[in-house]
């Protein structure tokens, strides 16, 4: 087997690791943004893409199938976000021969698509949601068959993208065009629909393998409430209010979904848990995660690896009695994301690094040294994971790596999450998918080290002057009548 | 030397008394001693009172930005001189009329959506900024009417680029 990384960045070098550890040799790719980056390091070989927008790079089938072809791969490992979840490319792979490290490319087209998961959920018995579908839904409709407030999302999409909360009929309009035109671009499909939107729910993710044979186990569940704009920011496993009763009752519609549609590979299927311990389905997500570390850790599972042996063909070894999970682990998304200035993203150059490490702590990233983070991709810097034996633990564990790890050059997300575990409702467990952005602020935060920070600049500043100025050697300086002396002969 | 540092509109007022290695910082009445380590480089280390502790460091003219727990500090250090060279300037500068339109974000002009000589209201869309895979509807801050576009299809455009101006 030789294996072609279609993806960059962290999850690029993720897969090339595993590739490394099961000794299958790795091919990767770049594109001119990243023709320096670390990632394409831990590849045997790589090859030139195109130029750096997705499009013409990450994007391109037919670049990336010609490059498989002519380096001999006879796999592809999408990673998430790009081609991942395109039937399209998983197709094109079949054609040419080439095992697409993931599922069927009828799967991905079937439950790809939300409308018909959310059909597939109830055909197996699994409660959904109320949702309208129709591109264009009339806010008379709405509030009539569901009642605001409701959450517009793109149909072909995921990663939170194409999705807009709208609170009354007044948003409706502009938060329709935003999700539309979101999708078109992220997606290539603007068709959206509205579905009713749970105040106060809880974001609970269950992790699934299935073999090429029809074992399907799961591995547990993933909590990723503390989002901002839909976007995951922070997960953990387990979730503190999942009960033994819940993650079996959760476990098992993920499982039944997975069989029904015939699901082979690694997938996630997401639920929304409300107050009172009812979840409802939400969409399967048909790739490797994000946060799929927080699993890997309480588990002792290496997903990617596992991920390789099933696209080999290799029957699934594991059976469902015997996933145990133990301790507690939380990821934090590093993201070059400004928290005191609405989590504005910054590009640019980072001009060093300082990686966090010491017991149980994991960094994924492809910035380890000095880099540059481009428009042109998104804002993860790195996926800090850390373990420890319960919540409390990993939480204070967390926060040492977050002390000690030092990102110089752009503003990140570390402040924001230093700040969020000081919070009591957070610590408690007791969190919701709007926490972040209704119940934490960022007031009187700031002022925590501007005193040690204004000392040290003008310290630093000190010593630049001095260093600059030419002195007497008891460190007055020389002034400029008896420099123009001193050097200039006199006529 | 007595210096003025100023984070984020916040002015501080501080005396450096060096001798050789190590300072002796006078700050809000409180003296502070600090020794830097003569570092190279982005990160730096010092000595602060009984603390050893490890920050960022990047500097622009006289601003120096400071990253202490993944906060980053921006401070300009400025002595008398400078800071009063600056009240001064600060005095002439004339009062702007038009309203320019910047891009709160540093991206991509995915579609500009108004001509020169538009009539627009508070509110309205004037262009989509496309960054970091998400789309970004940026409107006009007043009613008025359009009285440039300065960016087109395409262009890339870094934080505060104006994109245009509505009078």
């Amino acid at each position: 087997m030789k294996i072609l990384v279609a993806n960059r960045g962290e999850i690029a070098l993720r897969i090339l690791r595993a590739c490394r550890e099961m000794s299958i040799p790795s091919v990767a790719l770049y594109s001119d943004a990243d023709k320096a980056s670390h990632y394409l390091t831990a590849a045997d070989e790589s090859f030139h893409l195109g130029a750096s927008p997705p499009a013409e790079s990450y994007l391109n089938q037919k670049r990336i199938i010609a490059i498989a072809k002519e380096s001999a791969c006879s796999a592809i490992h999408p990673g998430y976000g790009f081609l991942a979840e395109n039937h399209e490319f998983a197709a094109l792979c079949e054609r040419e021969g080439i095992t697409f490290i993931g599922p069927r490319s009828e799967t991905i087209r079937k439950i790809g698509n939300k409308v018909h998961a959310n059909e597939l959920a109830l055909h197996c018995g699994i409660p959904t949601l109320p949702r309208i579908v129709t591109s264009s839904p009339s806010a008379k409709e709405i509030a009539k068959n569901i009642g605001f407030p409701v959450l517009i999302k793109a149909a072909a999409g995921g990663g939170g993208r194409g999705m807009r909360l709208v609170r009354n009929a007044s948003e409706l309009e502009r938060a329709l065009r935003e999700a539309q035109s979101e999708a078109k671009m992220a997606f290539g499909d603007p068709t959206v629909f509205v579905e009713k939107y749970l105040p106060g729910a809880r974001h609970v993710e269950i992790q699934i393998l299935a073999d090429n044979r029809g074992n399907i186990i799961y591995l547990g569940e993933r909590e990723c409430s503390i989002q901002r704009r839909h976007q995951k920011l922070l997960e953990e496993s387990p979730s503190p209010s999942v009960t033994e009763e819940i993650r079996r009752r959760m476990g098992r519609a993920a499982v039944s979904l997975a069989k029904s549609a015939g699901y082979r590979n690694a997938g996630t299927v997401e639920f929304l848990l409300d107050r009172k311990g009812n979840f409802y389905f939400l969409e399967v997500n048909t790739r490797l995660q994000v946060e799929h570390p927080v699993t890997e850790m309480v588990t002792g599972i290496d997903i990617v690896r596992r991920q390789i042996l099933i696209a080999l063909g290799e029957r699934l070894d594991i059976a469902q009695k015997d996933i145990r999970s133990k301790g507690h682990a939380i990821e934090c998304r590093i993201c070059s994301e400004d928290p005191f200035d609405n989590y504005a993203p910054a590009t640019g150059e980072i001009a060093a690094v300082r990686l966090p490490s010491g017991p149980f702590v994991r960094v994924d990233t492809d910035l380890p040294r000095k880099g540059t983070v481009s428009l042109f991709y998104d804002s993860l810097i790195a996926k800090l994971i850390v373990w420890g034996e319960d919540r409390p633990t990993a939480i204070a564990r967390m926060t040492r790596a977050l002390h000690e790890y030092k990102v110089v050059g752009l503003p990140t997300t570390i402040p924001l999450f230093l700040h969020l575990f000081k919070n009591k409702k957070f610590i408690k467990g007791d969190t919701h998918t709007r926490f972040l952005e209704d119940e934490v602020s960022f007031e009187g935060m700031e002022e925590n080290r501007a005193t040690e920070a204004a000392l040290l600049a003008a310290l630093l500043e000190h010593n630049r002057r001095r260093s600059s100025t030419p002195r007497y050697r008891t460190g007055r300086p020389l002034s400029s009548w008896k420099k123009t002396f001193f050097n200039e002969p006199i006529r | 030397m007595k210096y003025f540092a100023e984070i984020r509109g916040k002015e501080y007022e501080i005396v450096v008394d060096k001798e050789g290695a190590s300072a002796r910082l006078l700050m809000g009445g409180k003296a502070y001693h600090i020794e830097l380590d003569d570092c190279a480089g982005s990160i730096q280390s010092a000595r602060v009172g009984n603390r050893r502790v490890e920050f960022g460091w990047q500097r622009k003219g006289n601003c120096h930005t400071i990253i202490v727990d993944g906060v980053n500090y921006p401070v300009t250090i400025r002595d008398s001189l400078q800071r009063r060279a600056d009240e001064v300037s600060r005095m002439s500068v004339a009062v702007k009329r038009d309203a320019e339109v910047k891009a709160p974000i540093p991206g991509l002009v995915a579609k500009v959506l108004v001509n020169a000589g538009d009539k627009v209201t508070k509110g309205a869309p004037i262009l989509i900024l496309s960054a970091m895979k998400l789309e970004n509807e940026i409107a006009s801050p007043i009613d008025g009417t359009v009285k440039s576009v300065d960016v087109a299809n395409g262009s890339k455009v870094e934080k505060d680029q104006v994109l245009a101006v509505i009078v």
